[in-house]
């Protein structure tokens, strides 16, 4: 019977929309790859060259803001978001799915993000994902050589959220103007750069492998390579 | 401010004021056997003790009938009248209004020969609306009647043969000279002359025809009306009116009487105005005047203005027990005093209800609510009023849809979070007034009145979860946005209105001027904080101010009549507004900021508005009405927006409307109505602050098509269609988080329903007799059909179609009804939003705006018993 009566009222609703015109800003959904660099061998300071056998990095969640700061203060509303966690090996060029990004059409102007370590505002203090490899943000190994040298290392990289609310990198420019006519987001990781500023000349001698830990200056060179020097960059492209 | 004009009903007299009675003429109806009549020189007529008000038919009002009304009253011996009947009717309704007004009249009894007898005599009455608008007919006295006093009553054996008197009964005012006429003067309700076609007058019958819980869900019988209660049964209802959202009333002017319910600067919402403190079983009529046509339409008139006109037709004593769904109860007790004016009662309800859902929605509510009117000398009325009214209810708050649909929480539940089931609100209203007001004959009309109301607000409400991080100290951070408000306010004010009488210009024009003035001061305390659930430790400050307001307002406004078919009503109106802020968080000092002053920032502020308004009216067929309707109006700005020295920024609207009515001998009218708003800057609801904030200027136009039928007596019947196209002018303030806003030409105003479908159906007869006593029924029908609306981001929220359905029969004293809405149990959104919220329902929190909703009730059913004592 309710059905009825809705069907009966249907031609009204029809009328209705007729004159809608839309309230603006349709939401979309689109899909986010990885898309690692070949890392290759990378110069890093005082004449070494890295080269990566093992790269695991966990990244998300992804916020876009419409606004040229991504930052909580300022974007307490995003225009698209990748809620996601996800690990994959950065040492395959190979897109790795992502997951979908949700928001709406408009420009975006800011993205922060975090690698899978998180300060929500309901967290009492920064919590690892399930995603985080070994509940690090990201895990490397490889060589790092120079004439007469040659030095094994190891890094288990934490990129902690420095207040609680803010993301891992709470603002960072990310241009696109989404239309909503199928966009497909590309997120581009130049991992070997992170590696650029590790000054391997402070591995202890005998230290095999090197660890980088934490709360060391190369554990922060490696940060800051992830997060300000060389930090990922946003892509949207049509979708094939 | 309303214009209330005077009398809008008087009964002329009664023939021969002689206290002697005249020979009975040959021919009249003979004796009964056995009675010997009496000289009729030695009767002494009867006089009224105690009458009651004729009302004017409600669904006459507007509509200019004049017409008159003779009834043959039989006066029995103790002074009661026992029998009235229709000796020259002036149409149902009329005549219904004369019979139901004369029988609680009160007289003292004919005398013969010094011993009380039963009499009969005739009263006439004239029905006038818009006395100010249409000349007064000079209308023929009846003549005396020539004593029959050889006639019993026709419809009850008489005991003894009632006497046949020449009506020589007066009004403690009445004047009378010997040999002439006794003038009776008859206080009516006041009747507003209409302003436009979509000028709506609820009587208590359309009224009446559905289930209404609430004073504020009567106003869904309104065309373009929609009433929810998004935020429970304590809070403010949330209200829609033709492309509006006027959420607690900042879009609507309410009134009862005098006193103005809207509040200024309240902190939950401009104009908030709280509609609990009418008790719904005294309401007797509700006009609606949608659009802003009127000069005596004052602040807050942007979308229309409601007036409830309280009184209770029914006298005696009412007791009514309620119970039903959810372990709602609710007991009234209503008294209104015999042989007073309608206007006269005292009522009083308390409610209590474990609401629907999972135990978040509880209330207990009550309040009292009375009116006494006096007559004084010199055609002076006053009216007192005085009501008062409390209430605590649990809310459950609105739930992510993406939560519903994924069944992480029931539609009709609230979160399991400590933070969602601490929401709450508690309210109060005390609220008095006293008016009178004198008219006279020739049209002329003067009232005064003075109120006060003393309101209180608390609520706590999260709408947003965990979002926030405190201004005071940024690292409390994440401990729920639980927003406590406290909204204390203290009103005065005083109404004055003039009203000159008719001047006769012309044999085809003449005119009146209504002058009126009012003001209203309002000392507001408000304050808003954060809290932290279960214990309430407030983690945040977001406001500590007091506002003091203060607006005097003054119009002119002339009605004149051109011939009969023309009718040209309109003025203009002026306020004037002083606000004076103490912001004691203004000037705030962040924590990573040295100190460099004490925070506060106290400013003043003050604006004029002022507006013109217009009405014409043509009427080239006793049919057919033409009204076309221009007007301006303005709402007073949230004082705490302002800054110091601003001219106060009062929202302005423009009003424009066509339409026309077609009646059919008062059974059946048709209304069609072509109409366009704009408002120089609309405010939306702001979930972060659970307030409203500013967005930019807003056009809506529409139709409205509205059907009354009454074809048969005890049958009452409306159906109206509204549609609107509601738009935004241009793009929504920047923010922070979105410095340049998408905007199209054209979009579509979010949450307002552009279709709005309403119909009553009641019907109430007599279906027989039990032990002697009738036995009546009644059944109403209410349905509410709303378009999708739509919702920020191109979204939609569902269409909702709503039934309401009451039963009840009565014999004598005793009625039993029931009462069920959302008859087909829906589940439907009372209300929809757009927001960003936290509930930790997800791996990580979303910062995109998402819909969510406050239930509905689903289907309600309530018992009640009646006595009539």
């Amino acid at each position: 019977m309710l059905r009825d009566l809705h069907r009966s009222f249907a031609p009204i609703a029809l009328l209705a929309c007729a004159a809608c015109s839309g309230t603006g800003q349709p939401d979309v959904d689109y899909a986010a790859f990885a898309a690692p660099a070949t890392p290759g061998t990378v110069s890093a300071d005082h004449g070494w060259s890295v080269t990566l056998d093992q790269a695991t990095v966990a990244f998300g969640p992804v916020y876009f803001c419409a606004s040229e700061s991504g930052s909580a203060t300022l974007c307490q509303t995003a225009i698209g978001e990748l809620l996601t966690t996800t690990a994959f090996d950065a040492l395959d060029p190979a897109p790795r799915a992502l997951g979908t990004a949700h928001g709406f059409i408009g420009k975006i102007q800011s993205a922060s993000y975090d690698y899978g370590i998180h300060w929500f505002l309901t967290d009492d203090a920064p919590t690892p994902g399930p995603a985080a490899p070994g509940g690090h943000s990201a895990h490397f190994s490889g060589t790092a050589t120079k004439p007469g040298k040659t030095v094994h290392f190891r890094a288990e990289v934490d990129v902690v959220p420095q207040f609680q609310g803010q993301r891992a990198a709470p603002s960072q420019v990310a241009t696109a103007t989404i239309t909503g006519e199928g966009e497909k987001l590309d997120i581009h990781f130049a991992v070997g750069q992170w590696f650029e500023h590790v000054d391997f000349d402070e591995a202890p001698a005998g230290a095999d492998p090197y660890v980088i830990s934490a709360g060391s200056r190369n554990h922060g060179a490696i940060v800051i390579g992830m997060t300000a020097e060389s930090p990922p960059t946003f892509v949207w492209s049509a979708a094939p | 401010m309303k214009l209330r004009p005077a009398s809008l009903a008087f009964a002329l007299a009664l023939s021969a004021g002689s206290a002697s009675a005249q020979p009975a003429p040959p021919g009249d109806a003979p004796a009964p056997p056995g009675e010997a009549q009496p000289p009729p020189s030695a009767v002494t007529p009867p006089q009224v003790l105690d009458h009651v008000d004729a009302a004017y038919p409600q669904s006459h009002l507007g509509d200019a009938i004049e017409t008159t009304v003779v009834l043959k009253v039989t006066v029995e011996k103790d002074g009661s009248v026992s029998d009235a009947s229709v000796v020259t009717s002036g149409g149902d309704d009329f005549d219904e209004s004369a019979l139901a007004a004369v029988k609680r009249w009160r007289f003292s009894p004919a005398l013969k020969e010094g011993r009380p007898v039963r009499a009969r005599i005739q009263v006439p009455f004239h029905f006038a609306p818009e006395t100010h608008a249409i000349p007064p007919k000079e209308v023929e006295p009846p003549k005396p009647i020539k004593p029959t006093p050889n006639v019993p009553a026709p419809e009850i054996k008489p005991k003894e043969a009632p006497q046949e008197l020449p009506a020589g009964t007066g009004l403690p005012h009445a004047v009378s000279e010997p040999g002439k006429p006794i003038e009776i003067h008859v206080q009516g309700r006041p009747s507003p002359p209409r302003r436009a076609a979509s000028d709506f007058r609820l009587d208590a019958q359309a009224l009446g025809a559905a289930p209404h819980q609430n004073a504020a869900d009567l106003l869904n019988t309104a065309p373009g009306v929609h009433v929810t209660h998004p935020e429970g049964d304590v809070v403010a209802q949330r209200v829609f009116l033709r492309g509006f959202d006027a959420d607690h009333g900042q879009d609507i002017e309410f009134t009862v009487g005098p006193i103005p319910l809207n509040q200024v600067s309240h902190l939950h919402g401009q104009g908030y105005a709280d509609l609990n403190v009418i008790i719904p079983e005294v309401v007797r009529s509700i006009r609606v005047l949608e659009g802003v046509y009127e000069p005596s339409q004052g602040d807050f008139a942007v979308a229309g203005s409601v007036d409830y006109d309280l009184g209770v037709q029914e006298r005696g004593v009412r007791i009514k027990g309620s119970y039903g769904s959810f372990a709602t109860k609710r007991l009234l007790a209503l008294w209104a005093p015999e042989g007073q004016a309608e206007e006269t009662f005292v009522a009083g309800q308390i409610r209590a209800s474990n609401g629907f859902g999972d135990g978040t929605r509880g209330s207990i509510s009550g309040g009292i609510l009375g009116q006494y009117k006096l007559e004084l000398p010199g055609d002076v009325t006053g009216l007192l009023h005085i009501g008062v009214n409390a209430g605590r209810a649990s809310i459950a708050g609105v739930l992510r849809e993406d939560d519903i649909q994924a069944g992480r929480v029931g539609f009709y539940d609230a979160y399991p979070d400590p933070s969602a089931r601490s929401q709450s609100a508690a309210a109060t209203r005390t609220q008095m007034s006293l008016e009178f007001t004198r008219s006279s004959d020739d049209g002329a009309f003067a009232s005064a009145a003075i109120w006060t109301a003393y309101s209180t607000y608390r609520s706590r409400l999260n709408f947003t979860g965990y979002t926030q991080r405190s201004r005071v100290n940024p690292d409390f951070a994440g401990r729920g946005d639980l927003v406590e408000q406290s909204n204390e306010d203290l009103g005065l004010g005083a109404k004055l209105t003039y009203r000159s009488r008719r001047a006769d210009v012309l044999p085809w024009l003449s005119a009146q001027l209504n002058l009126g003035a009012a003001g209203r001061t309002s000392s507001v305390d408000q304050a808003q904080n954060l809290l932290q659930a279960p214990q309430n430790e407030t983690w945040d400050q977001r406001v500590d101010a007091t506002v003091r307001a203060t607006t005097a307002g003054f119009y002119a406004d002339a009605l004149v009549t051109a011939s009969k078919y023309v009718r040209l009503r309109g003025g203009v109106r002026a306020d004037v507004s002083v606000y004076d802020v103490d912001d004691r968080l203004g000037n705030f000092i962040p924590a990573f900021q040295v100190k460099t002053h004490i925070p506060g920032f106290r400013r003043t502020a003050a604006g004029v508005a002022i507006g013109p308004r217009g009405t014409i009216e043509v009427s080239p067929l006793p049919w057919l009405k033409l009204l076309g309707a221009y007007g301006e109006g303005y709402r007073s700005p949230q004082a705490r927006q302002l800054e110091e020295g601003e001219s106060a920024p009062f929202a302005k609207v423009r009003s424009y409307e066509a339409g026309v009515k077609l009646t059919d001998q008062d059974r059946i009218s048709v209304t069609a109505i072509a109409y366009e708003t704009r408002l120089s800057y609309d405010l939306a609801f702001d979930a972060v602050e659970g307030s409203l904030t500013r967005i930019g200027p807003t056009t809506r136009r529409g139709l409205v098509g509205y059907l009354q039928a009454s074809p048969i007596a005890g049958f009452t019947s409306s159906v109206s269609a509204t549609f609107v196209h509601a738009t935004l002018d241009s793009p929504p303030p920047a923010t922070p988080s979105n410095p340049s806003p998408a905007f199209v030409a054209g979009q579509q105003l979010p949450y307002v329903p552009p279709v709005v479908v309403r119909g009553d159906v009641g019907y109430r007869r007599a279906v027989g007799t039990i032990l002697g006593k009738p036995l009546e029924a009644r059944a109403g029908y209410g349905v509410t059909f709303l378009s999708p609306r739509p919702l920020p981001y191109a979204q939609q929220a569902a269409a909702v179609f709503l039934a309401d359905a009451s039963l009840g029969v009565r014999r004598d004293f005793l009625e039993i009804g029931v009462d069920a809405e959302n008859l087909f149990n829906a589940q439907f959104a009372d209300t929809a939003y757009s927001f960003v919220s936290t509930w930790q329902t997800s791996s990580a929190p979303s910062f995109l705006p998402a819909r969510h909703v406050a239930a509905g009730a689903p289907l309600s059913v309530l018992a009640s018993v009646t006595l009539y004592l």
